[in-house]
């Protein structure tokens, strides 16, 4: 159950937009009206007890409101991994595993409050974590503005048994970049360190939002 | 004086056979017999029909959950909720109150998750599911296992992996395949902040989970632990109260329902005995005027009862409260024969003295005896302790009964004044209003009611014994077990299998055959049960997981290199694998090994143990609902065992009335046989027209009342079977007494008195045995009729059955002509 509910909280923070705290709830709401976004992703995981032992796998990733979020890991091995509010699929080769929690309440529990961040509740996302931003940078020259962010989960929060801490790092550029066709604003980096030490970092670069999921997309979610 | 009393033999027998049980009782206790009353509501119940090993391993598994409960506590927030949980946990343990507890669970140890993943990387050769170790039965499988254990490795999940360790993710496929079983099988409640929780609706329920000692379940003596928990909860309560608080508790478990069936039966029968022995003394004492028929009357009641009391602790070790439910007949019964006996010593002046007024009773009183134990005694041979109990305790109060009014009561000094008791009159004259045709004709009005009753219930006659109407839940019970019921939502459904195997290793290698076999027929790999070998597989499954694990070997370098270890490096690593590999060999997962706590105890629930020669785990199945389906699983193999609880009791519910009706029908045929000795033919059929109607007037009642023939009320045809030949005995006895009188008057024979006394004696004889028998009826009435007022199912039913039988007996014998 650590395992899933680390890896459920991880992947819907991703979603999560925290610039800074007063204005926490303006960029919940933008977050949420995001319906579909891809992007490329690195991964690095470790403990905290070995730092020197890491592990690192690259791909790209489907981020949708309503579904839930799709990680297709291109190196060092092929694997997708679809993560939705009541099971995770994982395939191999072709051979699906699948863990269907709709019946478990820890499941249902954590997903809802990561959701929340998906989906941007600020009600339930301020219910279950203490906030903190504790660094901001900004580059005139590429008009971007980063944000570091601290989720602790609250003592009486579901997930508090599974998650030691979330960092995102947040990215706000400016109108140029919404000319391009990317994401004015995104989490660039999360990390999340779970309550045995381990930390899984993610890079997210090169986000695109959309409107439509394609097919694979479609037959994973409708699994 | 004291040598005459020595050469009688009535007072003989009755010193003899009273000092013979309790000298037998005494010598049992000095021999060490700790004897009990067991207030049980399920040890009531008939076992089931399983077979002696299922049914030692069902007993086994009925003790645990019998002392099992849990305490929910609700409130707003969970803080709130925890502090309550907290409060009350700690109320539960103070003092001296834990010692009615084996444990009580509140808090869940932070680190479980912990010990879990270590115990999993410390067995992870060992834990493969079945279906990966199938999986590595080929070589693509074994490919396909390389490429999940490489995608394993760089996916989100895996930061606990220690790769450098398990290279191929071991640790992490087995905890996978552990979780799918665990989450497909619904565990409701979540960990969080040290405590099992769960938010239900708008509220956050904390979960308390208990064990009560086996002394603690009783409620018989103090150390009953319900009434612990009962009194902490109305403690915290008071705090909530006094803190403003919207907090609620809910409690839920078999003990409650024991204690509370339990506790309201014992009031019943305490406030039952009391109010009908006062009533009963009131009427003595309004009859005879007189403070010695009343004395002596509840002193033959007390020591049939120590005596009933000390046979049947003597014989079967222990009693259930129930037995005193029904014993509280014995009260009626045995008054019965003191009725007789007073009403003549105190006014039939043809009977001189004690001895006379019992030679005058013997034959009824010994026929009576005779009917009565004849139907008590069959009883005592249907397969069920409480009928047995029921059985003996009734023969040997009633005995005991019959040998005071015989042997003690003559010894009474005769009233100085005898004279003639104004309702017997009454009764005479009214009884004379009645020839012979007029009796004929209310007698069959009496038959055409009972077959009108018997039209209008036709289809509710018919045998049932349903456990739901034997107990219902009400009142607060109801609601708290409604809302842990709707917040747990555990899908059991009270259906198990036992499982037996010759050794503790064989007997999880049956379940999980079981659990293969669930899985097959609900087409579902994670069968949806509840058993040990979800937490710990059995040594051959272990194997075989360990000896498909050696074909991935040869892929260790490789995957080292994945890691992004230099060749060398993964050589060396590769190496180190395959001497951990085989030094792991024998370091199996059994039940008293090292074993996480959680997991010992999530296991522990459903292993029985050895029990015998044999070893028996249980196998609960979690929403699955097709009987059918489960029994045909159970006959695949011999040590399966489904045992579907309710059911099975019911049908032996069943079964055993209809033993009892057979036997009823049998003790019928005795009494004719038996009466055929002392009576003629024409006369024994009016007898025992009068038991065939009281029998016919309870099936009727019952049916017009929509209750169905039961265990209980057929019991109760069986009391009422032996007290209505009772009535129609003393009457065809009195009215024997009266022939005999007239006939010695008619012949001259003058020497025992006047012609006008024994005239006198003859009518006044009859309204004196009409007059014991309608006393007779309202003692009964008195105690059986409060029966009926019982908010206890079994014991209402009963108490209705004997009422409708009794009025039909009077009645009967009333209008029954005799000559």
């Amino acid at each position: 159950m650590k395992k899933i509910a680390v890896f459920i909280t991880g992947l819907f923070l991703c979603s999560a937009l925290f610039a800074q705290t007063n204005e926490f709830k303006d960029f919940c709401k933008r977050n949420a009206e995001s319906k579909i976004v891809r992007g490329d992703f690195e991964l690095v995981q470790y403990n905290e007890k070995n730092k020197d032992a890491k592990r690192k796998s690259e791909g790209t990733f489907t981020l949708s409101v309503k579904d839930g979020i799709i990680w297709f890991t291109k190196k060092p091995v092929a694997a997708t991994q679809v993560m939705m509010s009541t099971k995770i699929i994982q395939e191999v080769r072709g051979r699906k595993k699948v863990i269907d929690g709709k019946e478990n309440p820890t499941f249902l529990s954590i997903a809802k409050i990561t959701s929340s961040v998906f989906a941007g509740d600020y009600a339930e996302i301020e219910k279950n974590f203490d906030i903190e931003v504790f660094a901001v940078d900004y580059c005139y020259e590429s008009g971007r503005e980063d944000f570091e962010v601290e989720l602790t989960p609250k003592k009486d929060s579901a997930i508090v048994t599974f998650i030691k801490k979330v960092n995102l790092t947040i990215c706000v550029y400016d109108d140029n970049a919404e000319a391009k066709g990317y994401k004015t604003c995104y989490i660039s980096e999360f990390s999340m360190t779970d309550s045995g030490g381990g930390v899984s970092q993610y890079t997210l670069n090169n986000q695109i939002e959309t409107d439509t999921l394609n097919t694979d997309e479609q037959k994973y979610f409708r699994e | 004086m004291n040598r005459s009393i020595l050469e009688n033999k009535f007072f003989l027998s009755w010193a003899l056979v009273h000092l013979a049980v309790f000298i037998f009782f005494l010598t049992t206790l000095l021999c060490g017999t700790r004897f009990k009353i067991n207030a049980g509501l399920f040890d009531i119940l008939p076992e089931s029909s399983s077979s002696k090993e299922a049914k030692d391993a069902e007993n086994v598994l009925s003790s645990k959950t019998g002392r099992m409960f849990l305490i929910l506590v609700k409130d707003k927030e969970f803080s709130a909720a925890k502090e309550k949980a907290v409060r009350l946990y700690d109320l539960l343990n103070s003092g001296k109150n834990s010692e009615y507890f084996e444990n009580i669970d509140l808090y869940v140890d932070d680190n479980v998750f912990d010990e879990i993943y270590s115990f999993y990387s410390r067995h992870r050769y060992h834990l493969l599911s079945k279906e990966e170790t199938e999986l590595l039965s080929t070589d693509d499988g074994v490919e396909q296992f390389i490429a999940e254990s490489q995608a394993q490795l760089f996916l989100g999940t895996s930061t606990s992996i220690d790769a450098d360790e398990d290279p191929f993710a071991l640790s992490e496929t087995a905890i996978q395949g552990a979780l799918s079983k665990l989450i497909n099988s619904g565990t409701s409640m979540q960990v969080l902040d040290g405590v099992l929780c769960k938010r239900f609706g708008d509220h956050e329920y904390i979960m308390i989970r208990g064990l009560l000692k086996p002394e603690g379940v009783s409620i018989t003596n103090k150390k009953s632990g319900v009434k612990i928990i009962k009194d902490c909860i109305a403690q915290l309560r008071e705090e909530i109260k006094a803190g403003e608080s919207d907090a609620e508790i809910f409690v839920s478990g078999i003990p409650f329902h024991s204690y509370e069936s339990s506790s309201s039966a014992q009031k019943e029968i305490s406030i039952i005995a009391t109010v009908s022995i006062i009533l009963i003394v009131l009427l003595c004492f309004y009859i005879f005027k007189n403070a010695v028929p009343v004395v002596f009357s509840v002193g033959a009641i007390t020591l049939s009862s120590l005596c009933a009391l000390c046979t049947v602790l003597t014989v079967f070790k222990e009693i259930h409260i129930l037995t005193f439910v029904f014993g509280t007949t014995l009260i009626g019964t045995c008054l019965d024969y003191s009725i007789h006996y007073f009403v003549r010593w105190k006014s039939n002046n043809s009977l001189k003295d004690g001895s006379e007024i019992r030679n005058h009773l013997l034959k009824g009183l010994t026929l009576s005896l005779i009917s009565t134990l004849i139907s008590y005694i069959l009883l005592a041979f249907t397969p069920f302790t409480l009928l047995k109990q029921i059985s003996v305790f009734s023969a040997a109060g009633i005995l005991s009964s019959y040998l005071t009014v015989t042997g003690f009561y003559p010894l009474i000094k005769m009233p100085g004044k005898r004279k003639e008791i104004k309702l017997a009159g009454v009764l005479e004259r009214l009884s004379l209003k009645f020839d012979k045709k007029k009796k004929q004709a209310w007698f069959v009005k009496l038959i055409f009611v009972i077959c009108i009753l018997f039209i209008q219930g036709r289809n509710n006659i018919k045998i049932d014994n349903s456990l739901r109407s034997m107990y219902s839940m009400k009142g607060e019970l109801l609601n708290n077990e409604a809302e842990v019921s709707k917040v747990l939502n555990s899908g059991t459904t009270g259906w198990y299998f036992i499982v037996k195997g010759k050794t503790a290793e064989e007997v999880l290698e049956k379940e999980e055959k079981l659990c293969e076999g669930l899985a097959d027929e609900n087409k579902d790999p994670y069968s949806k049960c509840n058993c040990v070998t979800k937490f710990i597989p059995s040594v051959k499954r272990q194997k075989e997981s360990y000896a498909a694990l050696e074909k991935i070997l040869p892929f260790a370098e490789e995957q080292y290199e994945l890691l992004s270890y230099e060749s060398a490096d993964a050589k060396q690593k590769a190496q180190w694998l395959k001497n951990n590999y085989i030094s792991s060999k024998d370091n199996y997962v059994t039940m008293d090994g090292d074993v996480p706590e959680f997991i010992k105890k999530a296991a522990g629930n459903f292993w029985l143990g050895k029990i015998g020669d044999c070893y028996y785990t249980c196998v609960m199945p979690v929403n699955i609902y097709d009987t059918a389906m489960l029994k045909k699983l159970a006959d695949q193999d011999n040590d399966f065992y489904f045992v579907n609880k309710t059911g099975e009791i019911e049908s032996e519910l069943n079964r055993l009335t209809k033993i009892i009706l057979i036997l009823l029908g049998a003790a019928f045929v005795i009494m004719a046989v038996i009466l055929k000795i002392f009576y003629r033919l024409k006369d024994v059929l009016k007898i025992m027209s009068v038991p065939l109607v009281t029998a016919a007037s309870c099936i009727a009642v019952l049916g017009v009342c929509k209750i169905p023939l039961g265990f209980f009320s057929v019991t109760g045809i069986v009391l009422v079977f032996g007290l209505s030949i009772d009535y129609i005995i003393y009457s065809i006895e009195s009215a024997s007494n009266k022939n005999i009188s007239e006939k010695s008057m008619l012949g001259g024979d003058v020497s025992g008195g006047n012609s006008l006394g024994n005239s006198s004696s003859g009518n006044s004889s009859e309204g004196e045995n009409t007059l014991s028998i309608v006393l007779s009826f309202t003692s009964s009435a008195l105690s059986f009729g409060l029966l009926a007022l019982s908010s206890f199912n079994p014991v209402f039913v009963f108490g209705l059955t004997v009422f409708a039988g009794l009025t039909a007996a009077l009645t009967g014998t009333f209008f029954t002509k005799y000559e």
